[in-house]
């Protein structure tokens, strides 16, 4: 059996067949590792720098205006972190006040009802006062709500009764203004 | 790369590598011939492309070692392919997948031929040859060597590598016989 023996479409079919192939991409570098590692290849040239005046005067006026910009950059960081900062913990206050409006209105409207429930027993002087105070702590919160919301009417109306009330009160006790205010 | 370089011929870029480290040279060499020489490794040990990268990055550093002695009598690459098969046929000693029958006159033990609905092209046939089979098919009907050529690189007899390739023939004929012989895919 000879290399004549082959037809020539087989001939064809091997000449066809590929004769480059590409290497994996990492195989040159790890080759010309491997022979500088051995003093087959000069190791990489450390990168030479020009030395004269004019490129030292540049470099220098690179390297100040890099300083500069990065410094206000930093500044203009560091000024934008503080602002997110102040929002974020304005933002927590008023959760925390929203949580203490609910606490304390719960509780004002429970000793309200712990004073109705002991009003038909209790001496009439200690009722008279702590609904004197509970008025007193009424109109102080609606004065507090039209100042949180001047436009809402509910707000307003509760304000004009709460101190036409009062001035009821103030004709009805000889125009002596109960102001004896126990607040918290 | 600058055009100097790529333009330079194999001899002058290996007397800048061999004087002066140059690792620019080195690099053109290194992709000039690399290619055929990945192609050419892969294919004697059968699609390994593991140990093709190691037998080429070996070839390489024994080139390099050796290229201030090389007297030029060959091309760069003859030099370069005759090193990496030596380390190819190296490689497939250490797997134990070389027979000595296959490298003699014995007759090396074939993978069955793939069932009729199996359709395999040239390259898959050959890469199921027995390696050393596929080495003495891929030096003589791929690469062009001679049979003298192929007893010298082997280190075999010239009748030992024509029996090899009649044998070798044969199977890929035999593997290639559901679709059509030896057509490549």
């Amino acid at each position: 059996m000879h290399e004549e023996d082959l037809t020539p479409e087989e001939r064809q079919s091997l000449a066809d067949l590929t004769r480059e192939r590409r290497p994996p991409e990492d195989l040159e570098q790890r080759v010309v590792r491997a022979l500088r590692a051995e003093g087959l290849l000069a190791p990489p040239r450390p990168l030479r720098l020009p030395r004269s005046p004019a490129w030292i005067a540049t470099a220098a006026a690179a390297s100040i205006a890099l300083f500069v910009g990065g410094f206000a950059l930093g500044q203009w960081v560091a000024s934008r972190q503080a602002a997110e900062l102040l929002v974020a913990m304005h933002q927590r206050d008023a959760a925390q006040a929203s949580a203490l409006v609910q606490r304390t209105g719960s509780a004002y409207v429970s000793a309200l009802g712990a004073l109705a429930s002991v009003s038909g027993s209790a001496g009439p002087q200690e009722v008279a006062a702590g609904r004197e105070v509970a008025l007193n702590a009424l109109r102080a919160a609606a004065d507090q709500i039209v100042r949180l919301s001047p436009e809402d009417p509910l707000a307003v109306r509760i304000l004009q009764a709460v101190h036409g009330g009062a001035a009821r009160d103030s004709l009805d006790a000889g125009g002596e203004v109960a102001s004896r205010l126990v607040w918290f | 790369m600058p055009r100097a370089l790529r333009d330079a011929d194999d001899r002058t870029l290996a007397e800048a590598v061999v004087q002066h480290g140059s690792e620019r040279a080195f690099r053109e060499l290194y992709r000039r011939h690399t290619p055929a020489l990945y192609q050419f490794v892969l294919r004697v040990l059968g699609g390994a492309e593991a140990e093709t990268e190691d037998v080429v990055q070996e070839a390489w550093i024994r080139v390099a070692r050796k290229l201030s002695g090389f007297r030029w009598e060959s091309s760069l690459r003859t030099w370069l392919s005759a090193i990496a098969l030596n380390l190819a046929r190296e490689a497939l000693r250490r797997r134990g997948r070389v027979r000595t029958e296959e490298w003699t006159d014995g007759v090396a033990p074939v993978a069955p031929a793939p069932r009729d609905a199996e359709r395999i092209d040239l390259e898959q046939a050959i890469a199921r040859l027995p390696d050393g089979y596929r080495a003495v098919l891929v030096l003589h009907d791929i690469e062009g060597y001679t049979h003298e050529e192929i007893g010298r690189q082997l280190q075999i007899a010239v009748g030992t590598s024509k029996s090899q390739l009649f044998d070798a023939r044969r199977v890929v004929r035999a593997y290639l016989k559901p679709s059509r012989e030896m057509r490549h895919a």
